[in-house]
C-alpha cells in the first residue's frame, strides 16, 4: 500500500519540486499544504506515514509543527522529515529537539531526499 | 522560450515585484527616521528564500548565486546582525534591477548577459560588516525550556529584541475548532497584531478532541497586562504575562517605540523575579476550564498574575454540550488564485463577443415569429427566454472583462522603483506620491502603458524637477514631487502625472520648433501657447540638444503618444512655468469588445469606437467656416476640423437632405480633436473587432468588420489614421485666424 506523506512548505515551487521526486519514486501519496494551519487541519484527516515540514514558515514553523505533530496520539510516532536552506545549526538542532527524525538542507537532489525520507520511514516506527 | 522557461520567467518576476514593494516599505519608515516593521524585512527575506529554490529547480544557477548571497544578507539582516541603513538599502535595490537583466536572458538569450561579479561582491561586503548579534535582550531562562525550545533562531531574536525594547511579554491561549481555524486565527491574528508583534504561534494538540487545538501565542507588547486583557476582551482567549513591560535597554540603538502611546510606568522586572519564573504551560487557566485541559497540568501550580478575558457563552456550549460530527477538515489552502495566459481570455472574450451577435440575430428571429404566432403565445414565451438569455449574457460578459483586470498598482509599483533610481543618479530629491493604484484596466492595456508611463516619469525628473539648489532659490521645498493619479471616469481611466518642477516654458518650444523646422516662422507667430506646448509631440521633438543618460534614449513624447494612441487613448498637457506640468492620458478600460456609435453616412452604416468619441454635435451651415480650405467650426473657443465621411470613402449622398443641419461626431485622438461630418446617428452598440480581409486592408480609415443584427458586416473605422489624415503630416491643427474665415457658400 502507498505511503501517505504530508508535505508543508510555504513554497509552491518546493513542494511541487518534492511531490515530483515521490511520485516518481513511486508507492507514495501526497497530500500538499502551504502553511502550518493548514497542517494542523490536515493531521487528524488521516494517519500519515510520513511527514515532510520545511522549518521555516511564517507563523508556525516547522519546529513547532513537529513539537505538535509529537503531541498528538495519531501521529506521535510518525517520522518528521525537517527541511531547511538554512546552514543554522540551532535551528536543525531545536528540530530535532522538538521531535524531527531527520533533517535535510536544501538544496538537495531526488536521491538524497528519497534516502532521508526512506530511512526515516523504516528507522521510525511510524509505519508499523 | 520554452514553455516551463516563460513559466518560471513570471513567477520570478512576481517575487521580486513583490520583494521590490517590500523595499520601498521598508524605506518609507527609514527615511522618515522611524522603525521598519520586522515581518516586512522577514518577508522580503522568504522572498528571496523562495526565489532561490524556484531558480534551483530549474537550474538558473546565476540566479540561485545572486538568491544565495542575497539571502544571507537578508537573514543577517532579519537577525540583527547586521543593520539595515540606506546604504544596505541601494544594495538591495540594486539587486532588484539584476534579477530583471537576469530574468531578461532568461527570456531571451540574445538579451545583453548580466555580469552579477560586483554585485555578489557588494553584498560579501555587506555580510562582512557584521556578524555579531546586535547586544540585548539577555538569558531567555525566564521563559518555558517547552517553549523556549521551539523558537527558531528568527522568532529567538524577535523574542530578544522585544524584551530589549521594554516591551511586555505575553502568551495569549486560544482554542479553536480546526473546521475554523483559518477565520479564528485570522481575526485575532489581526487583533493582536494591533497590540504588538506577534511572535510565534505554538499549536498544542488537544488530548480530548482531535478536532480541537490549542494555540499559545506570544506576544510581544507595550501595553500592561491589564491594558491587553481589555483589548482581547471580545477574544474566547487566556492572557498570561510572561514578562513584564520595563524600560529599554540602554545599550544599542534604541528609536522611539513605534506607537505613540508611552509604555505604562511598571518597574522593570528582573528575570528572577517571582511573577515571571517557573513557567508551566498548563499552570496559566484557559479559557474554558474543560477537564481536557486540567489533566495537562504536570507540576505544580506557581502563582501567576493570570487573567482570563470573558469567554464567550455561544462557544462555551459549543464545547461542553455538542459533540460537532467527524470534522471533513477541508485542505483548502488559504490564499486560491489560477494564473491563467490572458490569450486563453482572449478566446473566452472572443466567444463572448460572438454570442452576443447570435443574441442580436435571435432579436430579429422574435420579430418573424411574431409576424407568423396568430396569438402570440409562442412569441411572448420566447421574448421572456430571450430576456433572460441576454440578462446573464451580459453577466458573463462583465465577469470575463473582470477577470482581466488589474489594478494599476502593477505599474505604479515599477515607477516607484524608477523614480528612486534616477532621483538618485541625478541628485535630485524626488518623492513619488501614487494614488488611484487600485483602478483598475484590462491588462493588456496596463502592460502597453508601462513603457509610456515610465518615460514620462524619467522626463519629469529629468526636464521637470530643478536641483535641490534651485528648488530652495526658486522658494519651493528642496523635495520635488511626482504625483500619479488614477480614477475612472464613465468608462474610461484617467491617469495623472504631475510635477512640481519649472514647467515648460512654451516660448522656447515654439523657438526649437522653428529651429528645426518643425514650423515656419510664420506659423510661430500665430501658434497659441496651449498649441505650443503640444508640439512636444511631434516626432523629432526633444527640448534639450545634448540628451541625458536619464531621458535620452532615442524616444521622445511622439512615441509616447503614439503609445497611447494605439490604446485608443488621449492625453494632453498642461504646464505653468515655474510651477510644473502636468500630462492627463484617457484610457479606455478594455479592449476587445468595444461600444461604438453606429453612424450613417450617404448610406452607409460605420462604427465609431465610442471610447474615441467626445461627443456629439448638430452644426447649421452656416457655422461652418473655412481655413485655408480646411472645413471648420469652432466649439467652445476652439477651431475644429471637419472631415465629411461621405468625401472620404468617395461615397455619393443620394436624394435630398433630411434635415437642416448636419451631425458632427467629435473624435479624439491622443490631443487632437476632430469633427467627423455623418448623415444619422443611429445608436451604440457592444461590438467584437474582427479582422479584416486582404481588400479592405488596403483602404486607410477602416480598422476592422464587425457583425451588427441580422449577419450585416459593418466596417469599423480607424480613428487614428482619419486624425492623422484630417491635420496633415506637420501634425498641426489648423490655426485659426479670423480675418481668412469666410462662410461656405
Amino acid at each position: 500500500m502507498a505511503r501517505c506523506v504530508l508535505l508543508v512548505d510555504d513554497s509552491r515551487a518546493m513542494r511541487d519540486y518534492v511531490s515530483a521526486i515521490l511520485e516518481e519514486a513511486g508507492g507514495f501519496e501526497v497530500d500538499e499544504v502551504g502553511n502550518g494551519f493548514d497542517a494542523l487541519r490536515a493531521l487528524p484527516r488521516r494517519d500519515y506515514d510520513l511527514i515532510v515540514t520545511d522549518i521555516n514558515m511564517p507563523d508556525v514553523s516547522g519546529i513547532e509543527l513537529a513539537r505538535f505533530v509529537r503531541q498528538t496520539k495519531r501521529h506521535a510516532l510518525t517520522p518528521v522529515v525537517a527541511i531547511s536552506t538554512d546552514a543554522s545549526a540551532a535551528d536543525r538542532d531545536r528540530a530535532f529537539a522538538a521531535g524531527a527524525t531527520a533533517f535535510l538542507a536544501k538544496p538537495f537532489t531526488a536521491e538524497e531526499f528519497l534516502a532521508v525520507a526512506r530511512q526515516a520511514c523504516e528507522g521510525g516506527a511510524g509505519s508499523a | 522560450m520554452s514553455g516551463s522557461a516563460a513559466e518560471f520567467v513570471s513567477e520570478a518576476q512576481e517575487i521580486v515585484e513583490a520583494f521590490s514593494r517590500l523595499l520601498l516599505d521598508l524605506e518609507a519608515p527609514l527615511r522618515r527616521g522611524e522603525e521598519f516593521d520586522p515581518d516586512i524585512l522577514n518577508a522580503a527575506f522568504r522572498a528571496i528564500h523562495t526565489l532561490k529554490g524556484l531558480a534551483a529547480l530549474t537550474g538558473k544557477q546565476e540566479i540561485v548565486g545572486l538568491s544565495d548571497s542575497l539571502e544571507n544578507c537578508l537573514d543577517a539582516l532579519r537577525l540583527g546582525r547586521c543593520e539595515l541603513d540606506q546604504s544596505v538599502l541601494d544594495v538591495l535595490f540594486e539587486c532588484v534591477d539584476a534579477y530583471g537583466q537576469l530574468l531578461a536572458v532568461v527570456a531571451d538569450p540574445r538579451a545583453e548577459p548580466y555580469e552579477t561579479g560586483p554585485l555578489l561582491s557588494r553584498l560579501s561586503q555587506l555580510l562582512a560588516r557584521g556578524t555579531q548579534p546586535l547586544p540585548g535582550g539577555g538569558t531567555l531562562d525566564w521563559l518555558d525550556p517547552t517553549m523556549a525550545g521551539v523558537l527558531t533562531e528568527y522568532e529567538e531574536h524577535r523574542l530578544r529584541e522585544n524584551v530589549r525594547r521594554g516591551r511586555g511579554i505575553y502568551r495569549v491561549r486560544a482554542k479553536f475548532d480546526l473546521t475554523v481555524i483559518d477565520i479564528g486565527i485570522e481575526a485575532l491574528k489581526t487583533k493582536l497584531s494591533a497590540c504588538g508583534e506577534v511572535i510565534t504561534y505554538l499549536p498544542s494538540a488537544d488530548a480530548a478532541a482531535d478536532d480541537k487545538i490549542e494555540m499559545d501565542i506570544l506576544v510581544g507588547s507595550e501595553l500592561s497586562l491589564d491594558e491587553l486583557t481589555e483589548q482581547l476582551a471580545d477574544q474566547d482567549v487566556g492572557v498570561a504575562q510572561l514578562r513584564a513591560p520595563g524600560v529599554p535597554e540602554s545599550a544599542g540603538p534604541a528609536p522611539a517605540p513605534p506607537r505613540a502611546s508611552a509604555p505604562p510606568s511598571v518597574p522593570a522586572v528582573s528575570p528572577t523575579s517571582a511573577t515571571i519564573s517557573g513557567m508551566a504551560p498548563a499552570a496559566m487557566a484557559t479559557p474554558t476550564e474543560s477537564p481536557a485541559s486540567t489533566t495537562m497540568s504536570t507540576s505544580a501550580p506557581t502563582p501567576l498574575r493570570t487573567s482570563i478575558a470573558a469567554s464567550n457563552p455561544a462557544a462555551e456550549r459549543h464545547d461542553d454540550d455538542e459533540q460537532p460530527a467527524p470534522p471533513d477538515v477541508s485542505l483548502r489552502s488559504l490564499s486560491q488564485t489560477v494564473r491563467v495566459d490572458l490569450r486563453r481570455l482572449d478566446v473566452l472574450m472572443n466567444l463572448v463577443g460572438e454570442l452576443a451577435l447570435v443574441e442580436a440575430n435571435l432579436d430579429t428571429v422574435l420579430e418573424r415569429l411574431r409576424a407568423r404566432d396568430e396569438n402570440g403565445d409562442l412569441a411572448r414565451e420566447f421574448k421572456d427566454q430571450l430576456r433572460t438569455m441576454s440578462r446573464k449574457l451580459t453577466l458573463l460578459q462583465q465577469g470575463i472583462l473582470e477577470v482581466r483586470m488589474v489594478p494599476l498598482g502593477q505599474v505604479f509599483d515599477k515607477l516607484a522603483r524608477i523614480v528612486r533610481k534616477i532621483g538618485r543618479e541625478s541628485g535630485k530629491d524626488v518623492r513619488l506620491a501614487i494614488s488611484g493604484a487600485e483602478t483598475e484596466l484590462d491588462k493588456r492595456i496596463v502592460e502597453e502603458l508601462s513603457d509610456p508611463l515610465m518615460h514620462m516619469v524619467r522626463n519629469a525628473i529629468d526636464h521637470g524637477i530643478e536641483s535641490p539648489d534651485d528648488r530652495v532659490g526658486a522658494g519651493k521645498p528642496a523635495r520635488g514631487t511626482i504625483e500619479l493619479l488614477a480614477y475612472q471616469k464613465g468608462n474610461r481611466v484617467i491617469i495623472e502625472i504631475e510635477d512640481d518642477g519649472r514647467g515648460i516654458d512654451w516660448r522656447n518650444i515654439r523657438d526649437t520648433a522653428v529651429r528645426k523646422g518643425l514650423l515656419t516662422p510664420d506659423e510661430a507667430q500665430e501658434i497659441t501657447s496651449e498649441q505650443a506646448i503640444n508640439l512636444i509631440f511631434m516626432p523629432g521633438f526633444s527640448t534639450r540638444d545634448q540628451a541625458t543618460s536619464v531621458s535620452g534614449r532615442g524616444v521622445g513624447m511622439d512615441v509616447v503618444k503614439t503609445n497611447i494612441a494605439r490604446l485608443s487613448g488621449m492625453i494632453d498637457v498642461r504646464s505653468e512655468p515655474g510651477r510644473g506640468t502636468g500630462f492627463s492620458i484617457a484610457l479606455p478600460v478594455t479592449l476587445a469588445i468595444i461600444q461604438a456609435l453606429v453612424i450613417e453616412t450617404a448610406a452607409q452604416t460605420f462604427c465609431v469606437p465610442l471610447n474615441s468619441v467626445l461627443e456629439s454635435i448638430m452644426v447649421q451651415d452656416e457655422d461652418i467656416d473655412t481655413v485655408e480650405g480646411h472645413a471648420v467650426v469652432s466649439l467652445r473657443g476652439r477651431t475644429l476640423p471637419l472631415i465629411d465621411l461621405a468625401t472620404l470613402f468617395d461615397l455619393e449622398r443620394t436624394g435630398e437632405r433630411e434635415h437642416e443641419y448636419i451631425y458632427v461626431v467629435v473624435v479624439g485622438l491622443a490631443q487632437h480633436r476632430v469633427g467627423l461630418v455623418v448623415d444619422e446617428l443611429l445608436g451604440q452598440q457592444d461590438v467584437v473587432i474582427k479582422p479584416l480581409g486582404k481588400v479592405l486592408r488596403q483602404i486607410p480609415g477602416i480598422a476592422g468588420a464587425t457583425e451588427l443584427d441580422a449577419n450585416r458586416t459593418v466596417l469599423l473605422l480607424d480613428v487614428a489614421t482619419i486624425v492623422a489624415e484630417a491635420i496633415g503630416a506637420d501634425g498641426l491643427s489648423p490655426i485659426t485666424r479670423d480675418d481668412h474665415v469666410r462662410p461656405v457658400a
